[in-house]
Formats: C-alpha cells, sequence, structure tokens
C-alpha cells in the first residue's frame, strides 16, 4: 500500500490554475521528486499534501485514510520541510529543534534525546548551543530540516531545501536525505535542478503549469524518449517544458 | 494546555534573548504616565480628587443672566470641578498674572439682548486664560465651547420662547434669589421635551454639570467627592493597554513573517493554542504595564484607588480581552505593516467611543445607546470608574468573567480566521 496516494489534485487561486489533475504516489521508502521550473505548481502541491491548503477537488491519502478524514493522524505521519526557513532566530539550534519536537507532541526528554540525535547525524553538535542567527545558510538548511524530522515522520515532505546554498552543503544535505529513503521513510522532495532528481529519485514527476507532464523511475523517462541522456530545458520566459532532449517529449504532451 | 506551555515558554525564551521589543512596550505604560503627570502638574499630587479650578466670572452684562449663573455656579455639583467668584475686570487680571486662578469668562455688556433677539454681534463671550494652568484651561474652555454650543442651539430652536420669557425673567431680577430659580426651572420645564431631544445630538462638556432644575431642594446628596483623575486615568488606561496589546501582539505577525506560523499549522491545523499561547504573553505584558499605569497614578496623581483588588481584576480581565481583541485584528487585518494604521485607528476609535476622552453620556445619543454599551473598553473604563466612586456589590465581578469569555471568543474566532487564511492561500 503506498504510503501516499494522490488522486486528480486540482487547486485554483483565483483564475490561477496552480495546480490540475495531479496523481502520483510515493511508497514507503521511496524517493519521489518533483522536478519543476517556478511557478510549476510545487509548492503548491506539498501545501495541498500536508493540509495547509484544501484542494479543490481531488484526494490526498496518507497510510490509506483520506486526509482530511483524520487531519490529526495525517499530520503526525508526516513532516514538512518548507521552502522558506521557518526558525526562531533568538533561539539556538538545540532549542528550535526541541521546540518543534514538543509541538509534534515529544515530551521533554524524548525533544531533548531525539535534539541531541539529530544534530549528531547533521553534524552540528558542536554549534547546537549558538543562536540560529549566527548560522550559515547551509546549517540553517540543516537545522530546518531536523525541525521536520523530530517526531520521526513516516513521510517526508521536502520543497526545494538545497536552495541558496553551497555545493557541498547541498550534498550533505542530500545524501542525509537518501540515508532517510533508506531506512524507509517515504520522500516526497520537490526541485527545479535535474541533476539532483537524476541521482536521487527512484521515480520522477515532471511538472508545470500545474499539470504532470511525465513519470517514472529514470529508466521510465528514458525509455520514454530513447535516449541515454535527459536533460530538461525550461524555457524561463514562458515557463514552458519545451524539450526533454530534443523535441520527443513536445509532441507528445505539447 | 502542554502544548499552550510549550509555546509560551519559546516565547519567553525568546524574550529573554531579546528583551528590547518588550520593554519598549511596557516602558510606553511609563512613558505615559510620567507624561501625563508631568502634564497636570503638581497640582495633581494634591490629595486624592482634584482641586476645583480656579476661574472668575466678570459679568459686564449684568442682567437676568447674572442670577440664573449665580445659581448655576453655586450648585454643588459645579462646585465640585470649579470655585468660581465675580470680580470685576481689573481684579480679575490681576489675579490671572498672580497665577491665582486659571481662567476669567467674560460676559460682555449687552450679551442677553443679543442673545435674546438672535443678532450676529455683541454674543461672544470672552475667555481669559492662564497660560501658566494650560491643562485646566483646556478643560474650561471645552466646557465653554459646549455652553455656546448649547447657547446657540437654545437661540436656533427657542428664540421665540426665550423672548417672551424675557420680560419675566427682567421683573424677577427685582426678586428674590428663589423666585429666579422657579422662573428658570419653569422655563426650562416647559421646553423639556424639545431640549432632551436636541440635547443628544449636542456636544456637553468634558467635565459636564448640570445647569437645570434645583428648585424642589432634593438636589442629589453627593457622595465622596468626584475623583476626577481616576476618572480620566480609567479612560486613558482603557485605551493605552489595548494599544500595548496591540504592540505585543504583533509577535504574530512576526511568526507568520517567519514561517514559523504556516510549519505549525502544517502540524496542527488549528491555530487555537498558537493563538492562546501568544495570548498569555500579551495578557503578561498588558498585567505589567496596567500594573505601572495604576501603581503610577497612586504615586504621581495621588489617586486613592478605593477598590484595588477589584480594579487589578478588572484590569486583568480586560487584558484577556484585550489580548483576544488585537489578536483578532490581528488576524483579520494581514501584514504587520499594512495593519499599522489601522490598527491604531481601531484602537483609538473603540476607546473614543467607550468614553475615554470624554464621558459616554457626552457623546452623540445614537452611539450612548447603540455602540458604546457593546463595547469592552467600555465596559471595563466603566466599571474603573464606577469602583472608584460608587460601592459596586458584585457587578464587577459579571464584568470580568464577561470580559474574559470576549477575549477568548475573539481568540478562537481569531485562530480560524488565520487557519481559513491559510486554507484558502492567502497571506498569514
Ligand atoms: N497563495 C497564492 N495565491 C495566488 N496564487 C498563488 C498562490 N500560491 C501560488 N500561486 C500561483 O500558483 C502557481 C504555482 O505556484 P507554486 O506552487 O508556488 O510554484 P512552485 O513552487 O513550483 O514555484 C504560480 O503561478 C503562483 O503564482
Ligand atoms: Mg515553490
Amino acid at each position: 500500500m503506498s504510503l501516499l496516494n494522490i488522486d486528480k489534485l486540482r487547486k485554483r487561486f483565483g483564475e490561477t490554475v496552480a495546480v490540475e489533475d495531479v496523481s502520483f504516489n510515493v511508497n514507503p521508502g521511496e524517493f519521489y521528486g518533483l522536478l519543476g521550473p517556478n511557478g510549476a505548481g510545487k509548492t503548491t502541491t506539498i501545501s495541498l499534501v500536508c493540509g495547509l491548503l484544501k484542494p479543490d477537488e481531488g484526494s490526498i491519502g496518507v497510510d490509506g485514510t483520506d486526509f482530511w478524514s483524520n487531519p490529526k493522524e495525517s499530520h503526525r505521519l508526516m513532516g514538512l520541510v518548507p521552502q522558506d526557513l521557518a526558525l526562531y532566530e533568538e533561539l539556538t539550534g538545540r532549542e528550535n529543534l526541541e521546540f518543534w519536537g514538543k509541538v509534534a507532541g515529544l515530551s521533554r526528554n524524548d525533544a531533548k534525546e531525539r535534539a541531541t540525535e539529530l544534530l549528531e547525524s547533521l553534524t552540528l553538535s558542536d554549534r547546537g548551543n549558538d543562536a540560529i542567527s549566527k548560522y550559515s545558510g547551509g546549517m540553517k538548511r540543516r537545522i530546518n530540516l531536523g525541525c521536520a524530522l523530530m517526531h520521526r515522520p513516516k513521510l517526508l515532505l521536502l520543497d526545494e531545501p538545497t536552495v541558496g546554498i553551497d555545493p557541498q552543503a547541498r550534498m550533505n544535505i542530500l545524501d542525509f536525505i537518501r540515508g532517510l529513503a533508506n531506512d524507509g521513510t517515504g520522500i516526497l522532495y520537490t526541485t527545479h535542478y535535474l541533476e539532483e532528481a537524476e541521482s536521487l529519485c527512484d521515480r520522477i514527476g515532471i511538472i508545470d503549469h500545474g499539470k504532470i507532464l511525465a513519470e517514472g523511475t529514470l529508466a521510465d523517462l528514458r525509455n520514454q524518449i530513447g535516449h541515454d541522456q535527459l536533460s530538461l530545458c525550461w524555457k524561463e520566459s514562458s515557463r514552458a517544458l519545451i524539450g526533454l532532449n530534443g523535441l520527443a517529449f513536445k509532441s507528445r504532451f505539447a | 494546555m502542554h502544548l499552550i506551555r510549550t509555546l509560551l515558554a519559546k516565547d519567553l525564551r525568546r524574550v529573554r534573548r531579546n528583551p528590547i521589543p518588550i520593554i519598549t512596550q511596557i516602558g510606553i505604560a511609563l512613558i505615559l504616565v510620567a507624561v501625563i503627570g508631568l502634564a497636570f502638574g503638581e497640582q495633581a499630587k494634591s490629595g486624592s480628587g482634584m482641586a476645583p479650578i480656579k476661574m472668575a466670572i466678570v459679568d459686564e452684562d449684568e442682567s437676568f443672566f447674572t442670577e440664573l449663573l449665580q445659581n448655576s455656579i453655586s450648585s454643588k455639583k459645579f462646585a465640585e470641578y470649579f470655585d468660581t467668584e465675580f470680580l470685576d475686570r481689573a481684579e480679575a487680571m490681576e489675579r490671572v498674572d498672580a497665577n491665582e486662578i486659571s481662567a476669567v469668562a467674560v460676559i460682555p455688556d449687552g450679551f442677553s439682548d443679543a442673545f435674546l433677539d438672535g443678532s450676529e454681534s455683541g454674543r461672544n463671550l470672552e475667555l481669559i486664560k492662564n497660560p501658566a494652568q494650560s491643562i485646566y484651561t483646556a478643560i474650561v474652555e471645552e466646557g465653554l465651547e459646549a455652553l455656546l454650543t448649547l447657547l446657540n442651539a437654545l437661540s436656533r430652536n427657542f428664540g421665540e420662547e426665550l423672548r417672551n420669557w424675557r420680560d419675566i425673567l427682567e421683573e424677577a431680577e427685582e426678586a428674590d434669589f428663589f423666585s429666579t430659580v422657579f422662573l428658570a426651572s419653569k422655563l426650562l420645564g416647559d421646553a423639556r421635551e424639545q431640549i432632551e431631544s436636541a440635547r443628544d445630538y449636542l456636544t456637553p462638556p468634558l467635565v459636564s454639570f448640570e445647569s437645570s432644575t434645583r428648585s424642589d431642594g432634593t438636589e442629589e446628596e453627593a457622595g465622596k467627592p468626584f475623583d476626577l483623575f481616576s476618572y480620566l486615568f480609567a479612560g486613558m488606561a482603557g485605551m493605552f493597554l489595548l494599544m500595548i496589546a496591540n504592540s505585543s501582539t504583533n509577535g504574530i505577525y512576526r511568526e507568520s513573517q517567519f514561517g514559523t506560523l504556516r510549519r505549525f499549522s502544517s502540524m496542527h491545523g488549528r491555530l487555537l493554542p498558537f493563538v492562546l499561547g501568544k495570548m498569555v504573553l500579551v495578557v503578561a505584558v498588558t498585567s505589567i504595564s496596567a500594573v505601572i499605569m495604576f501603581v503610577g497614578g497612586a504615586l504621581l496623581f495621588g489617586i486613592e484607588w478605593i477598590s484595588p483588588g477589584k480594579v487589578a481584576i478588572v484590569t486583568l480581565a480586560y487584558c484577556v480581552c484585550g489580548a483576544g481583541l488585537t489578536s483578532l485584528i490581528a488576524s483579520i487585518a494581514g501584514k504587520e505593516k499594512r495593519a499599522d494604521t489601522p490598527n491604531t485607528i481601531i484602537i483609538m476609535g473603540l476607546a473614543l467611543l467607550s468614553g475615554t476622552m470624554v464621558q459616554t453620556d457626552a457623546l452623540p445619543g445614537f452611539i450612548q445607546d447603540y455602540v458604546s454599551p457593546y463595547l469592552p473598553t467600555e465596559w471595563f473604563i466603566r466599571t474603573v470608574r464606577d469602583l472608584q466612586n460608587f460601592d459596586m456589590a458584585t457587578e464587577w465581578v459579571g464584568i470580568s468573567i464577561r470580559l474574559c469569555i470576549f477575549g477568548f471568543l475573539f481568540a478562537g474566532v481569531s485562530a480560524t480566521l488565520f487557519h481559513r487564511k491559510i486554507l484558502k492561500g492567502g497571506a498569514v
């Protein structure tokens, strides 16, 4: 059974259709990448999945139950790593972790233990007692990620968690997330970097203008276009997907 | 409960790391008390209540008005606020220069005739203010302005009748004091109905006084001396506490700006614990401010809080209500920058409609009837004033409970609005 089952999701903001007819699922231990340019509808999709937005149509199944029939339990199963940092700058890294852990329902002691554990695995142990305001961008990103992991969610939602940090820090974070997937956590991950998606994801959904244009494993996608090499070209002005290594997809999805 | 405690502990920790915003907010209270203290000056310290304002009347008209005036100002109620004497102009000026009186009102020669005949000229009363006592003269001026509005309205609406009465009144000039009063009251009594309906829409004075009938001698026995300072103070506290609550509610805007509100919502959906957690902090800040203000009031103005315990409870309840209200405003307003001005206007408006600056019975009638009684600010201000002037057996308890209930109600609505905004994808 899928951990996350999304069916025909649709959301509009006034005239803008942000997400249309989006369906996919994420299994336990699976690393699912939602790949698309800015404004494609990635954040909207993630927000719908974690109940920050209510869909106009469609359904979200979490571990077999409809999200909105039991939002409390659904929230408990998920951890969201928001695109923008959501941290208290005055507090230390440890205090941020412990706070969000307690908000997620951990006891004081559990929160403390778990924070120590995460600081360790995020290689922040020596900086755990510094205020976030003193952290570098990469360190903030790591704490931002850690806060979502305090309650050991079964499904981790990551909205472009590596934007704006150096390649080294990015690799660290991505390795860490890969490790979580290997340990059985389902991952829904959005990015606009093809190479990230390519190197990490078990399956990829290519999204633009709120629609999933292609979906499948890396091999599936390669088969669909008949090339070994995937390359994507976002035409920034129209944000349109104009080609997937040549014209193969254009004719198919235009 | 566990969650609210977690949220609150987080905020307290943040305050400890960066105490400046909260110190500023509480500092506002200190500054306010100090400024008001300076404005009212030394006199404030002398005794509870305020000494009556000393003023002189120079009557150059010497008409039947003189008698009426003399009668009015010797009334008990009036004498609580004003210590008036009749002097001639030269004498009065000397007293002003010697800083012995606050103001001189001059009734010019021919005033009453001009007034009754409705002629344009000769109807100006003159007010000479002592610049050294600006607050008192402001009160006198406001009173006089209101009196003039009333006189103008009378002349406009009852000109004919007034003229008819002049002869009678003129005769009465010879007669004794009591018959004058009798006639005056009869005049007022006859016109009462019309006056009653007109009065609602006039602006009576800041310190209102009764100028109506005192003929039958059954005038109400005034209780304790009316405590003007505590009266004004309660009103100002009502407004400033709300402003302090508003600025400490700004924490909610920060949380939405930092995305922490959304993160919370992604974990819980319902935002009530979040709003309540914030409310506790706001209540703490406003309560501390309230203590500063009320204790400062006692020290600086010599206000003797007659029932400090009751005032404290009502104030605490008011802080709860204010915290809920400001968080409700925040949930409606959206972004902090955009909300700043409207919030201030809303709070000032609430305060004004609740009798902060003027008594509610000095507000237009429909506001008195249909607006003020429904405003929590008004409940608070009135209760603090009443506690100071009467024995309130239990009413204050009910009002405190009501204030709390409304505070939590506001918080609930606020949480729902915040949540709904997030669900719709709007800027929180
Ligand atoms: N709260 C909102 N109100 C109105 N329009 C929105 C809102 N959020 C997103 N949109 C619009 O929906 C589309 C998808 O946005 P988003 O999901 O943020 O894209 P992405 O995360 O892929 O960059 C964009 O056109 C964006 O302008
Ligand atoms: Mg996005």
